[in-house]
């Protein structure tokens, strides 16, 4: 019950780089968890290692010690064409800088990652991309190419793309960083919704007007968390 | 592979047109020199006659001593052409050939008329009767030649190519039938061969025509070598019943061929005997035909290979470096597909996808490069080519080797940028890619730098030593002048000269060509300089014992006028040329270079000696006049 119920453990995690003889200590001893269904917001000065955390968080690095539960198994150590495939299914991603592919439309870009997942049929692809589209209400850009949108549009397809796999969780990392507010507040909106219909978000930003979107605030600081604030009260005051 | 990379890679490569032209160029040209290579290749190495069945057809013997023989021939024993008797002997110890059928080794050009028409020279070709059926071929008009058109006191008939029927008879029907004269004597057309039949060889000179072997006497008179059985010239050629064992056969040949060389003088006499056992028959299969042709062009041909073959790898280390220095602005594409959940072999299959997608159009762009370039140098290699049987337009098989050349060709040069994309760093996605410290594309580039300098260095050294045996071969000092020099070819017995009447008209030739306004000098020959064809004896010297079979006693010989030496600027270093008082009456007198001196009278004047050829008893023949200095 309590595995089902934690989506995510962390014990004791640390992350060392190591360039041209100099070692860096992006991440030292963090603890976390997040519950299914929670939305958790990521905080702290620049280089205090958010974008580190979340990179090991979905899979896309390993880190140098520690234990990292993903769904209850442990996923430190896999191979990498384990992590390739756990981030496929289990994972979406939201970048700063959207990340779409500039030479596949929106309908392409959104279906990508199904068609990297054995076995799928392209009908139901094309279903999950439609539903994925309508949901952030860009169905009508579909045969456009990412530089004929604008960035709020550009985001909204991001979005969709990770939504398309119905992932365990979506990890954004300053989502709103590139936008500007209006476009910005749009996308803070559409998480709010999603996560209002049950998804599971971790999201690292600056901006503490969104941090007021999550349940909980994660402070990091110098590669360690300093503080964690439950926010569900102020939640509870935007959505009233 | 996806339709989703193909509309990807397609994307890439309209992107950038600029890279997209320099790689299909380089590809075009590098995929093309090797499919025209392959053209040639397959076109006259791989190629099967065009008769029934050519996988049945075997041929005894095995290398190229063309076109007349006489004692042992080949090396270390390998008989390859042989006479008459002898073939008819081997076809009688040999019942495992359904058929077998023997034709002419060395084609003749010979002068046919058609009623009064100028005369035209065609190349002939003496078969046996039973050469048409061996090979399976019909006829397209007429009929072809039979076994009975071959025997001793038959009709001579003869049977046209379908091009020379096309070509030099303008197609008319009524020749079928109608009588023209070859060599000035009356033949009867009796068929036209099908379309396509070339005969059994690829030549540059394919037959225009086929005379039964038994007609070889009625054209060439006293000097017919038909009965002639210790004159080799005729290669043997058959269909071999299905299951039959080719090495036994060749054993119990070789068997039969030492039996009947034991039986004969010419082979058993001055110790020929103790060669007789190593004398033996290679069966090869007769599927492509006789091959001399393609073991000429064999060596050449895997020359050009070789050097296309470093092109193509040159032109892929060129466009994978190309594609390498796009790299970064992919990596950031490829570290996003990855975050997303694409595995490694997924990223290299899109990587192969473009890459082998660039290459097969640079490959259709290089079909147009192999069309020209086989046409090209066919005509290099060919210059006298007529009727040449080698296609040149892209067969099924010639574009199957460039769509695999293409595919090979891209997976090649996709390997590096598909290695280095396939270690991209998810991580990189978040980051962004100017965050990564190291800049890996660095060692394979410099790696690929490297391997194009060590095979361009190939390519040249190749392309050196090639240019300089070819300028070797144009500035040779072949030892005679050819400057304002002309060679003119006749045959007297082509326009039905008889032998008697030969020297008057040889005497007004050069009577007449002298006075001529610009005629220095007119010298005439059997064979001229440099046409790569003679006749070759035993050299036998008076007072000498008989040289044994191994000796090398042979010499090549010349028939030639008075001033023959003098119009091809040979000096004559000692004794005297020819003169007017060496007639036919007067004593047997000869030339010899200086080779030929020291190699039959070493340490000694020649002048003045005497030797003979064939046998002792006739050591006395020819007395030497003169020695003049070595041509070739
Ligand atoms: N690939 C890497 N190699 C070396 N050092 C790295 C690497 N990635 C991150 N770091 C270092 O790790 C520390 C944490 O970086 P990280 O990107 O996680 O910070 P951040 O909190 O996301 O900062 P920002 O708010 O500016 O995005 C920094 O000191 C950074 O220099
Ligand atoms: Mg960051």
């Amino acid at each position: 019950m309590a595995a089902n119920d934690k989506l995510i453990e962390i014990e004791d995690l640390t992350k060392v780089f190591y360039t041209d003889e100099v070692e860096t200590h992006a991440l030292s001893g963090i603890h976390l968890t997040i519950s299914r269904g929670e939305y958790v917001a990521m905080s702290g000065p620049s280089g205090c290692g958010k974008s580190t955390l979340l990179s090991i968080l979905g899979l896309l690095d390993t880190p140098t010690s520690g234990r990292y539960r993903l769904n209850g198994n442990p996923v430190e150590n896999l191979s990498f064409s384990d992590r390739s495939r756990i981030r496929n299914q289990e994972i979406g991603f939201i970048f700063q800088s959207f990340n779409l592919i500039g030479d596949l439309s929106v309908e392409e870009n959104v279906e990508l990652p199904l068609t990297y997942r054995a076995g799928m049929p392209s009908a139901e692809r094309k279903k999950r991309v439609k539903e994925a589209l309508d949901r952030v209400n860009m169905a009508h850009r579909m045969r456009h190419f990412p530089a004929q949108l604008s960035g709020g549009q550009q985001q909204r397809v991001a979005v969709a793309r990770a939504l398309a796999g119905s992932p365990s969780i979506l990890l954004a990392d300053e989502p709103t960083g590139n936008l500007d507010s209006k476009n910005g507040e749009a996308v803070m909106h559409l998480l709010a919704d999603l996560h209002r219909e049950g998804s599971t978000i971790c999201m690292v930003t600056h901006d503490p007007r969104f941090a007021k979107h999550a349940q909980r605030e994660v402070h990091l600081f110098d590669g360690k968390v300093v503080s964690e604030v439950e926010l569900k009260k102020l939640t509870e005051e935007v959505e009233a | 592979m996806t339709l989703q990379d193909i509309r990807y890679a397609l994307r890439q490569l309209r992107k950038s047109p600029g890279f997209t032209l320099t790689a299909v160029i380089t590809l075009a040209l590098g995929i093309g020199a090797n499919t025209a290579i392959f053209t040639l290749v397959h076109g006259i190495l791989l190629r099967s006659l065009p008769v029934a069945d050519p996988s049945q057809l075997y041929r005894i013997g095995d290398t190229d001593d063309c076109c007349v023989n006489g004692g042992f021939v080949g090396q270390n024993g390998d008989f390859d052409i042989f006479s008459y008797d002898l073939y008819l002997h081997l076809k009688n110890a040999a019942p495992e050939f359904e058929q077998l059928a023997a034709v002419q080794a060395g084609q003749n050009t010979f002068s046919v008329r058609r009623g009064e028409a100028l005369s035209k020279s065609l190349r002939s070709e003496y078969v046996s009767g039973n050469f048409f059926s061996t090979l399976g071929i019909g006829p397209y008009a007429g009929r072809v030649l039979g076994e009975s058109d071959d025997a001793p006191a038959a009709a001579p008939v003869t049977v046209l190519s379908y091009s020379a029927w096309q070509h030099e008879f303008a197609a008319d029907p009524a020749i079928v039938g109608a009588t023209i004269s070859i060599q000035a004597r009356p033949f009867t057309v009796i068929g036209i061969a099908p379309p396509g039949f070339f005969g059994d060889r690829v030549t540059d000179r394919p037959p225009d025509f086929w005379m039964p072997l038994s007609s070889e006497p009625y054209v060439n008179g006293d000097s017919a070598i038909l009965h002639h059985a210790d004159s080799n010239w005729l290669y043997p050629i058959g269909r071999v019943r299905p299951g039959t064992n080719i090495a036994a056969l060749q054993t119990r040949l070789s068997a039969a061929l030492r039996q009947w060389l034991s039986t004969r003088p010419m082979y058993t006499d001055n110790g020929g005997s103790a060669v007789i056992p190593k004398q033996h028959v290679v069966i090869v299969p007769g599927g492509g035909g006789i091959q001399n042709l393609q073991q000429e062009a064999g060596q050449g041909l895997k020359m050009l290979m070789i050097l296309s073959t470093v092109v193509l790898l040159i032109a892929c280390a060129n466009i994978a470096n190309l594609l390498l220095a796009r790299g970064t602005a992919r990596r950031a594409d490829i570290a996003v597909r990855m975050a997303l959940g694409a595995g490694r072999r997924i990223v290299i299959r899109q990587i192969i996808t473009e890459s082998v997608l660039l290459s097969c159009i640079g490959g259709l762009a290089g079909l147009a490069v192999a069309y020209g370039g086989s046409r090209t140098i066919l005509a290099l290699a060919f210059p006298d080519a007529r009727n040449l049987p080698v296609d040149a337009s892209p067969s099924l098989a010639v574009l199957g080797f460039a769509f695999l050349a293409s595919l090979v060709t891209g997976v090649l040069f996709g390997i590096a940028p598909a290695w280095m994309a396939s270690h991209a760093q998810p991580a990189e996605a978040l980051r962004g890619v100017n965050r990564s410290t190291r800049d890996r594309s660095s060692l394979p580039q410099k790696a690929l730098v490297v391997f194009q300098a060590a095979l361009s260095l190939v390519l040249l050294a190749g392309a050196i030593l090639m240019t300089k045996s070819l300028g070797k071969l144009e500035h040779q000092d072949f030892g005679i002048a050819t400057t304002n020099r002309y060679v003119l070819h006749f045959d007297p017995a082509g326009a039905g000269y008889t032998i008697d009447r030969v020297p008057a008209l040889y005497r007004e030739i050069e009577d007449r060509f002298s006075a001529l306004p610009g005629v220095s000098s007119v010298g005439m020959a059997l064979y001229s300089p440099l046409e790569g064809d003679n006749w070759g004896e035993c050299v036998i010297q008076q007072g000498y014992p008989a040289p044994g079979p191994d000796s090398k006693c042979g010499s090549t010989w010349d028939r030639v006028s008075t001033h023959f030496l003098d119009a091809i600027g040979v000096p004559i270093v000692r004794g005297r040329g020819f003169t007017e008082q060496d007639t036919q009456t007067a004593p047997q007198v000869v030339l010899v270079n200086e080779t030929f001196a020291k190699k039959f009278f070493p340490n000694q004047d020649a002048v003045g000696k005497h030797f003979g050829i064939d046998e002792t008893k006739y050591s006395g023949s020819f007395e030497i006049a003169g020695v003049f200095s070595t041509l070739k």
